[in-house]
């Protein structure tokens, strides 16, 4: 343990140091004293700084949220407002419509209504059917039995067979040597109007079978159609009629080329009675020489 | 004493300014703090100011341009249904088509179904009035009945030793034609009945009909009218065999004075000899 001698030696040679430099060490401890803040000011500025800033920023913050709310209500609100107001009017006028297409347009009792007069319709054609179906055979003669089922087997296939049965019936074509070449090519020229207008009726017969039958496709599909399709079965089979219109009208042709033949035979027939008159005349004449 | 107690002094004041030097800052603590806090309000004022600019500049014009939209969709929407309500489909239009409807039927009905149904039938005599009255009643379930009224108007064909082959053939298919072709035409009247029954169910069920069921009936008319073109091609067809016989008679005529021709000059030739 030093004792006070000791003690008092050091702080002797302390001083001396001190007292021999005293003039530096005052002016470095004035130059720092004048540097070092006051503590004491510093803790009393520390609180009203803290309370100064929060309240000037809440404040700040309090006014850019006020605005926020203003926007929220001035703006978005009518904004908001104007679009829930037009999506309800756009709600009423699709209900509108809706109601109009449902009751008016398309009421389901409507649609059943016109499916079941589809239905009535079809049950009409189908009783027409059977009534076309009645077989009709009259001859009694073998000859014109075997023409007449050719010609009414409602089948274009058997055609080929129409010349054989015609022959059978109406003779075949006389020879060459039994009757005058102009009354030959007459009695062709009918015989083969005549075949015609036989094929002509198996081929109209079997057409009109495959249209009844594509109708009653149709009318069996427009049964059970949507009311937006139906328009659609409607078309084809517009379609339908006027291809049947020129099925008829190459039917009315063959008549009508028929009766051409017809007359003009009438009128060779005529004819051939002025040549016969005058092959007569002129024999008479030489025989009364 | 007084150097002593001069020099202790001093070394206090020394010791005192050295303590005051060495002591930490307070107040650099202090700034830190102050400088947080006003981050974090700064941060707090910058999220309320991008709040309130992506309000005013993105979320307005969003909502503007969606209250433009359906607007614009609400006076499309209002177009469509006074389209359809006005110009399309107006009620009164439907109405009145129902009403014309009706005074068709009412105006056109009874006379022409007392038309269609007119008596015309002229015979006299009880056989030909007997064939008159089957081959006009429109039923296709006696047509054997047709055949024997119609051998007891025109005769029966002519035993084999009574008429040549070839005439009986010919007098047989004649008859065979006529025949088949009054039957088929028995069939035509009894659906031409049944045509008129389907026009006049078309035709009533425009009492009913709604616009958009209107399309059933025209494409069952249509098929209608496909189902009786079919039957008028048959009644042509019918029409075509009974003149192609009716022709083929004609010929035969001039073949049978052919063979006439032929024969008789075979016998005279062998009678002058």
């Amino acid at each position: 343990m030093p004792n006070i001698a000791t003690i008092c030696a050091t702080l002797g040679r302390a001083w001396k140091i001190v007292a021999s430099r005293r003039m530096q060490i005052i002016a470095v401890l004035v130059v720092i004293a004048l540097l070092v803040p006051p503590p004491v000011h510093a803790q009393i500025g520390f609180i009203t700084g803290i309370i100064n800033l929060v309240s000037s920023g809440l404040s700040a913050v309090s006014g850019v949220l006020s605005a926020v709310n203003s926007t929220l209500q001035n703006v978005i609100g009518p904004l908001l407002s104007s679009i829930s107001g037009a999506m309800s009017a756009i709600q009423n006028i699709t209900q509108g419509i809706l109601d109009f297409q449902q009751n008016t347009v398309y009421p389901l009792a409507a649609i059943n209504s016109a499916r079941a007069l589809v239905g009535q319709v079809q049950g009409i054609y189908n009783s027409i059917r059977g009534i076309w179906n009645t077989v009709v055979r009259s001859a009694t003669l073998a000859n014109p039995q075997g023409l007449e089922n050719v010609i009414l087997s409602k089948d274009a296939g058997q055609v080929g067979a129409v010349a054989a049965r015609f022959s059978a019936v109406y003779s075949p074509l006389p020879a060459a040597t039994e009757v005058h070449p102009s009354t030959r090519d007459v009695i062709d020229s009918s015989d083969a109007a005549s075949q015609a207008a036989m094929k002509r009726s198996m081929a109209i017969d079997d057409i009109a079978d495959r249209e009844l039958a594509a109708a009653e496709q149709m009318m069996s599909a427009l049964s059970s159609t949507a009311p937006g399709t139906a328009e659609m079965i409607g078309a084809q089979a517009g379609a339908w009629v006027v291809r049947s219109q020129a099925y008829t009208q190459q039917a009315l042709a063959e008549m009508m080329r028929l009766r051409a033949i017809e007359l003009a035979g009438q009128g060779a027939q005529m004819k051939e009675s002025a040549r016969f008159t005058r092959e007569t005349r002129n024999k008479l004449m030489q025989m009364s020489r | 004493m007084s150097v002593i107690l001069t020099k202790v002094l001093v070394l206090a004041l020394v010791g005192i300014l050295m303590i005051g030097m060495v002591a930490p800052q307070p107040v650099y603590a202090q700034g830190g703090l102050l400088s947080g806090i006003t981050g974090i309000l700064n941060g707090l004022n910058g999220a309320a100011a991008a709040l309130q600019n992506f309000i005013n500049n993105v979320m307005r014009p969003i909502l503007e341009s969606m209250r433009t939209a359906s607007s614009a969709i609400q006076n499309i929407l209002g177009a469509l249904r006074n389209f359809f309500e006005q110009i399309v489909w107006p009620i009164a239009e439907i109405n009145r088509i129902r009403g014309l409807v009706q005074q068709l039927i009412a105006q056109f009905s009874g006379i022409l179904n007392g038309l269609y149904s007119l008596n015309v039938s002229s015979a006299q005599l009880p056989n030909p009035r007997q064939l008159e009255t089957i081959i006009r009643n429109k039923n296709p379930g006696d047509l054997a009945s047709l055949r024997s009224a119609f051998v007891q108007t025109y005769g029966a064909l002519p035993a084999a030793t009574e008429a040549h082959p070839e005439e009986r053939n010919l007098m047989d298919v004649d008859d065979a034609m006529a025949i088949d072709h009054l039957m088929m035409l028995k069939m035509a009247d009894a659906g031409a009945d049944q045509t008129v029954a389907a026009a006049s169910a078309i035709a009533s069920h425009g009492l009913v009909v709604a616009p958009g069921t209107a399309a059933y009936s025209t494409a069952a008319a249509h098929i209608a009218t496909l189902q009786s073109n079919a039957h008028i091609q048959k009644m042509i067809a019918s029409a075509l065999r009974q003149e192609a016989a009716r022709l083929g008679h004609a010929t035969m005529s001039s073949k049978r004075n052919a063979a006439f021709t032929r024969e008789s000059r075979s016998k005279a030739t062998e009678l002058s000899r």
